[in-house]
């Protein structure tokens, strides 16, 4: 086994600041930069925003951005592109000087990844495994690159997989139980449009 | 979920003893004791521990097998307060030997071991094959072998990027091992181990 450089803790991370408004991940010890989000993605995280608040879920449990720690190897950070918080996380968060879901809180409801190019190992398996550890009940995958969108529901530890594309109206459990409003009918291709 | 009994942290467990020869995994910080297996399960458990051996023995490989002796600190939701003890563990032999004077548990930060082995029974079949997967290949284990006398399958989850792909074997198909390249085992053979 090689030994790489200094591993950096998650203290250390907390700690970290470049001087620059990037954002960083965690992942097992290694500071990953954040790339920027194509315009596609920009407006699929936003159009899932305003779908979500349309169903009557409130502002207060939805984040974009927030720092998110999972256990790895080691403890890492995630940086999800869209949370939805249970209402007891969102009140454990509220008055937090750092918008940042430490391990010992209760999980996220569901976290949104919109894929980006290169990136596909981290979301579809990285993720995958780091999420359903945290206890997250869905994650979304949304991949504008494959045209589709793989909705993960938690079962007794892990993950089972449902995949929608085109016209396929997109069901999730969690959704269905969050919101207050009407249903409204979401299909991948207006998901992968971003409206 | 009711919780009567106070939850254990990852220290009492280790400093934990009921005076009884019991052996226990921690699970979200409860104790859940290791039933004894049938003999089927034993049997089997035994038999992979001979062959990964044997195989260690022939290649000269700086590694060894142990049933059951080794524990490993496991990522499950809030806390690290999860320790499983898997039916057989291969790992390098120094990191063995360095738990000589310890607790014989894989500390989180510790490098994972090479492979393990769970025997499924009914009782632990759901974590078998759901929550240990995810929660060692987050450990980054290599190799995860799930026998199962049940459904009469053996699957082994093979590691990419902290999450396993699987590949099924029954019957008379040669289980396809990366990391005992070498083992000429058919799933019927791991399954009829007297």
């Amino acid at each position: 086994m090689t030994l790489t450089a200094t591993k950096m803790t998650f203290e250390e991370f907390l700690n970290y600041d470049d001087g620059t408004e990037s954002l960083y991940e965690l992942e097992n010890g290694k500071l990953i930069a954040m790339p920027s989000e194509s315009e596609i993605n920009r407006r699929i995280a936003m159009f899932l925003v305003a779908t979500f608040l349309k169903l009557g879920i409130p502002s207060t449990r939805l984040t974009l951005k927030t720092e998110l720690a999972v256990s790895g190897a080691r403890l890492s950070v995630r940086v999800p592109d869209l949370v939805v918080l249970s209402e007891e996380l969102a009140g454990v968060l509220a008055g937090a000087s750092r918008s940042i879901v430490l391990l010992e809180m209760p999980p996220p409801l569901l976290v949104v990844e919109v894929v980006s190019p290169n990136q596909e190992k981290r979301d579809y398996r990285y993720k995958r495994s780091e999420y359903a550890a945290r206890g997250i009940l869905e994650y979304w995958i949304v991949d504008p690159l494959q045209q589709r969108v793989t909705l993960l529901e938690w079962v007794e530890g892990l993950y089972e997989e449902q995949v929608y594309s085109g016209d396929q109206v997109v069901v999730s459990p969690v959704l269905a139980a969050a919101a207050l409003a009407q249903q409204v009918e979401l299909t991948a291709a207006v998901i992968l449009r971003g409206g | 979920m009711t919780t009567a009994t106070p939850k254990l942290s990852f220290e009492d467990y280790l400093a934990y003893s009921d005076d009884t020869d019991t052996r226990y995994e921690l699970v979200d910080g409860e104790l859940v004791p290791m039933s004894l297996g049938t003999g089927k399960h034993g049997s089997i458990i035994e038999f992979l521990y001979d062959q990964f051996r044997d195989q260690i023995n022939r290649r000269e490989l700086p590694w060894t097998a142990k049933q059951a002796a080794v524990g490993i600190r496991s990522p499950r939701g809030r806390r690290w307060d999860t320790s499983r003890i898997p039916d057989v563990m291969v790992l390098p032999l120094a990191q063995w030997e360095a738990m000589e004077n310890r607790e014989a548990i894989i500390n989180f930060n510790e490098p994972p071991p090479i492979l393990v082995v769970e025997v499924v029974s009914p009782s632990t079949k759901t974590d078998d094959y759901r929550s240990k997967r995810g929660e060692y290949g987050l450990l980054e284990i290599p190799e995860y072998w799930i026998v199962d006398p049940l459904t009469a399958k053996v699957t082994l989850g093979i590691l990419d990027h902290e999450f396993y792909d699987l590949v099924e074997y029954q019957a008379d198909q040669v289980i396809q091992s990366p990391i005992f390249p070498d083992l000429q085992l058919t799933a019927a053979q791991v399954l009829a181990a007297k």
